[in-house]
């Protein structure tokens, strides 16, 4: 019975060791990496890798998501390489603490995970396509009300002499002479 | 006529005032009284009592917003197109169109100014406008415009209240000191008269490129974002044959009011009814050709963040509104106005005009609400529905634009005298005793 006992408890010994033996139950891991800061507007890569027990696990799709005030928005979607890892590029125009998530749907006998991690966006908005200078904008838009003003003053000055007129001793013009 | 009738028929109106007259400003008031109480609540309580919330931010009052300002292009412009290329015929219509302005400027420069929830804020416009906002842009050109219509009705009223500064001397104490005081000493001097043409030659020339302008700049508070629906070149131009589009509708409606309430058939006729039909004729199929070129080209393209807006207006929650605009505002009237024997009729001419303007208002409403409502990133829809004290904001609003028309029209004429007489032949006016001769 002795040889018997030690055959079992060395092929329990071995089963346990099998590589992949204890991942029949399908759990998965992911690790998301992300900067701890960038600035606005400053293109920087998110990257995850997925596993099974130490694993990577290639070929299956991770999806990329950022936090908003509304709720979560897609930022992209990549495949798995040999090594589990898949990553996109990112660029945020916001400022502020902003969560990235990477989330595996599950595939066969395999289980969803997801995982997340904040960063700080933070620093000057990067300047925009500069075709038009803001000064030279300004000084349209002021041109052209100034001109309508001053057409406006223009009346306006009319209106007053027709009132120093009106006031004038009559000469000659009685009121309403020419209203017939 | 004589000249006497004519200044006597439309001087009665500020001369007796009758019992509905009173009733109706009653009416007019208690309506607006509703409205600045339900104001009062929102200024105590916030914009909480609103349905307005994160992501439909603006509602019924910017709807307003934009109707009331295109309904006042109709008096720059029409006023100002039909000086320019001598149509006769505009006589006695013009006063109308530019009281319009006037009072639907007042009214919808309100507006927005009740949707910041805090009126106070409207300081920071100024303080702190960035020249690149739309928001800034728009608070410029209305103020503008504002400024420029009440002046350009002014000018045209100078002879009319010397006139009545010389005739209405039974009238009350202020409406006399109002007359001497707004008529700025008017006697009809060569060198009176030449600097008011002066001035109304520069004001006619300026107040359409501003009028343009004004309804382009609001369009532009949508269409200078990436928002669905708003996301559009052709805007401007679609927003200001719009705006022409009810204004015209609405002065059909206050002539038809006036020449009823105050027995002018005299002087507005069945032609200038005819013409104005012809000309909301044109402006209807026009602002159909923009219709059906701003929804073709998108659903053509059918761009995924689109289609969920299409497909809303189409046959989702808004399509009742939107088939409702497109049949009753648009091809009801177009028929109407198209047929003779209901072209010809003034009925026919009056049923156009409210269905136009209702449309009009739905449509606004629809641009502000249906855009907003639709989700620009992955949430749910946005609801939105006014609450009663939105409603009745909007109700005091409508309630005050034909109350201060009602009191307009009790001051001054309705019709400008002097330039019906203008009309007149040379012969006949020379004949016709002037009024400071006429009383002694």
């Amino acid at each position: 019975m002795r040889p018997i006992a030690l055959l079992v408890v060395a092929a329990f010994v071995v089963f346990l060791w099998m590589p992949g033996g204890a991942a029949s139950d399908g759990s998965t891991e992911l690790f998301i990496e992300v900067p701890e800061a960038v600035s606005l507007g400053e293109e920087f890569t998110v990257s995850a890798v997925l596993r099974e027990h130490a694993t990577g696990l290639p070929g299956h799709e991770l999806v990329f998501t950022r936090g908003t005030l509304y709720g979560s928005i897609e930022i992209g979607r990549q495949i798995t390489d040999a090594d589990g890892r898949a990553s996109v590029e990112v660029s945020i125009s916001s400022g502020g603490r902003v969560v990235l998530s990477v989330s595996f749907g599950g595939e066969g006998v395999l289980r969803s995970s997801r995982a997340a991690s904040a960063l700080a966006v933070g620093g000057a908005a990067p300047p925009g396509p500069d075709f038009v200078s803001i000064l030279f904008v300004g000084a349209v838009v002021a041109a052209t009300i100034g001109v309508v003003w001053a057409c406006y003053a223009f009346v306006l000055v009319q209106l007053w002499e027709i009132r120093h007129e009106g006031r004038r001793p009559a000469e000659g013009h009685g009121r309403n002479k020419t209203d017939r | 006529m004589s000249d006497d009738t004519l200044v006597a028929d439309l001087l009665r109106p500020i001369r007796r005032t009758t019992r509905a007259y009173w009733a109706l400003i009653l009416g007019l008031g208690l309506v607006v009284s509703v409205g600045v109480f339900a104001y009062l609540l929102q200024l105590r309580s916030g914009l909480q009592v609103t349905a307005m919330r994160n992501q439909v931010s603006w509602g019924i009052y910017i709807a307003n917003f934009v109707f009331f300002i295109g309904i006042s292009h109709v008096g720059a412009l029409m006023s100002a197109i039909l000086r320019l290329s001598g149509a006769e015929w505009r006589r006695p219509i013009t006063r109308m169109a530019e009281a319009v302005t006037v009072c639907s400027l007042a009214v919808g420069a309100a507006m927005p100014i009740i949707d910041l929830g805090r009126p106070d804020r409207l300081l920071n416009v100024v303080t702190m406008g960035r020249l690149q906002s739309a928001i800034l842009w728009d608070f410029l050109s209305i103020f503008t415009y504002l400024t420029g219509s009440v002046l350009f009705l002014y000018l045209f009223l100078i002879p009319d209240v010397a006139l009545m500064r010389d005739r209405l001397t039974r009238l009350g104490p202020w409406k006399r000191k109002l007359y001497r005081v707004l008529s700025l000493g008017w006697t009809g001097t060569a060198n009176q008269k030449r600097r008011l043409e002066r001035s109304i030659g520069v004001m006619t020339l300026l107040i359409l490129p501003i009028a343009i302008s004004v309804h382009t700049v609001v369009s532009w508070i949508f269409a200078m974002t990436l928002r669905v629906g708003w996301n559009s070149s052709i805007f401007g131009p679609y927003f200001v044959a719009g705006a022409l589009f009810s204004g015209v509708a609405t002065v059909l409606l206050a002539m038809a009011v006036f020449r009823r309430t105050f027995h002018l058939e005299k002087y507005i006729t069945e032609r200038h009814f005819r013409n104005l039909a012809l000309i909301l004729l044109v402006l209807d199929l026009v602002y159909i050709y923009f219709t059906i070129n701003e929804y073709l080209v998108v659903s053509y393209k059918m761009e995924s963040s689109e289609s969920l807006l299409l497909q809303a207006l189409y046959t989702g929650e808004y399509a009742g509104m939107f088939w409702a605009i497109q049949f009753f505002g648009l091809i009801v009237p177009a028929v109407l106005l198209a047929i003779p024997r209901t072209r010809t009729s003034t009925a026919g001419i009056i049923v156009a005009a409210v269905l136009i303007n209702g449309a009009m208002w739905l449509k606004r409403y629809l641009i502000v609400v249906s855009s907003l409502a639709a989700p620009g990133v992955p949430i749910d829809w946005g609801a939105y529905f006014p609450t009663w004290v939105e409603w009745s904001i909007t109700a005091a609003g409508f309630a005050g634009f034909a109350l201060l028309f009602a009191l307009f029209a009790k001051v001054f004429p309705i019709i400008s005298i002097w330039e019906l007489r203008e009309e007149k032949p040379e012969a006949e006016r020379e004949a016709v005793p002037s009024p400071s001769e006429a009383r002694t």
